[in-house]
């Protein structure tokens, strides 16, 4: 019995400092690690919104799937558009689509597959991400609330608000406009723009607050 | 000093965590797809395995035999978690590129056999050796393995293109099956070339025997 006991205040001691100083270095680091967080958010919001100073979060605007969504103001402190994340299963897993849009509507940038947990295979499904080709043509696309366009002439296809269904669009021709999968990664891209269209469809609610379409 | 000098070069050659005491695998695989990740891999684990080591040797007189194990594994994650909130709070760069690293040093099974094998039954000053040398150990073969792989699964090195536009790299290299057998290979090669020259050692001293 006393040799247990023996045994069993020993590690009793080491286990509580232990605690203790883990206790102590996390108060010591709370602080500036959430500012680093907030830093290094700040900075990957900024590459979906380059004219941005601050972006200022909107939790009652947050649905049940959506990451966050943020007003975004710029240096002299006005409005200039919104920003938001949206999550979509990929092959691995989520991959987290990032969207900005201005007043009028455009699209301010994409950013693909920032998120930590991104898994999509290297070489195939993680082509979507680190891809500014593959972001910029999302960036590029005019939405118009009623319709996505995806590429101007024949061989594109439209989406019309309120359907967020997404088809695997084959191309016809090698065009560079309009928005292919990538190849050999056709979850992974579905997943891109399955987020991607979800995210347009809120930003532009928030953006034209009056008209009820989108969903 | 030449106690020392031995108890440094174990970890570098003779017991070599990767290559002789096979310890550590699963991160080696893992985190071996590029030989950045091996540098920056392996000064995060030898920095834990020198401070944990003199800590466990510092209360090798207090922790008693029987409940060795989770008293180290306590101190060791205790250390490695210190570690890792001061980096993110205090050098936030560093641990951007390091960041993965630290927690999966944890499962890494060296720090745990250093402290079972060595640093509970000697000094401080000797155990903060051995971890040095064992990290060194683990970070220059980790960083082999992981510029091997990076050069045939992707054709770069240490980031920099070596090879022209037309190379199609080895995908399977940069995966976990490829890992595998890169390192087998490693190992096999590394067995090879020490084999001949303890050989040679071994028939030199049977020749001056002979001649004795």
């Amino acid at each position: 019995m006393r040799n247990t006991f023996n045994l069993v205040w020993r590690l009793l001691l080491i286990c509580l400092i232990a605690g203790l100083v883990l206790g102590l270095v996390n108060d010591i680091t709370k602080g500036p690690i959430a500012a680093q967080n907030k830093l290094a958010a700040d900075e990957a919001h900024k590459k979906a919104f380059p004219e941005a100073a601050e972006f200022k979060a909107m939790p009652e605007n947050a649905a049940d799937d959506a990451i966050e969504y943020y007003e975004v103001y710029n240096e002299a402190g006005e409005l200039i558009g919104y920003l938001t994340s949206k999550r979509a299963h990929g092959y691995g897993g989520d991959i987290e689509v990032m969207v900005g849009m201005d007043l009028e509507g455009k699209f301010t940038g994409v950013v693909i597959g920032a998120n930590g947990d991104f898994s999509e295979t290297a070489g195939l499904g993680a082509k979507v991400k680190d891809n500014p080709e593959f972001e910029a043509k999302f960036a590029a696309i005019e939405y118009k609330g009623e319709e996505i366009e995806y590429k101007e002439g024949g061989g594109g296809y439209t989406i019309p608000a309120g359907s967020l269904s997404v088809e695997k669009y084959e191309s016809e021709s090698d065009s560079d406009e309009g928005v292919d999968a990538i190849s050999g990664a056709t979850r992974s891209s579905n997943a891109v723009m399955k987020a991607f269209n979800e995210a347009a469809a809120q930003l532009y609610a928030l953006v034209h607050p009056n008209e009820g379409g989108a969903n | 000093m030449s106690k020392a000098v031995k108890v440094f070069t174990n970890g570098l050659l003779n017991e070599n965590p990767t290559f002789r005491l096979v310890l550590g695998t699963c991160p080696t695989i893992a985190i071996t797809t590029q030989a950045m990740n091996g540098i920056g891999m392996g000064l995060a684990a030898t920095f834990v395995l020198i401070g944990s080591n003199i800590v466990i040797s510092l209360l090798r007189n207090f922790i008693p035999d029987k409940v060795r194990i989770p008293a180290f594994i306590v101190i060791i994650c205790m250390f490695v978690t210190a570690v890792q909130m001061l980096m993110q709070a205090f050098v936030p760069a560093l641990y951007a590129s390091l960041g993965i690293f630290i927690p999966l040093i944890v499962v890494n099974c060296i720090i745990l056999a250093r402290a079972e094998a060595f640093a509970s039954k000697n000094s401080v000053f000797y155990s903060a050796l051995d971890g040095l040398g064992m990290g060194l150990g683990f970070t220059v073969a980790i960083t082999i393995i992981g510029a091997i792989r990076e050069l045939v699964g992707s054709g770069t090195i240490f980031g920099a293109q070596l090879f022209g536009e037309g190379f199609e790299p080895m995908l399977i290299a940069a995966l976990a099956p490829g890992g595998f057998i890169v390192f087998g290979l490693v190992l096999g090669f590394v067995n090879f070339i020490t084999r001949k020259g303890s050989e040679h050692a071994h028939d030199e001293e049977e020749k001056e025997e002979e001649a004795a």
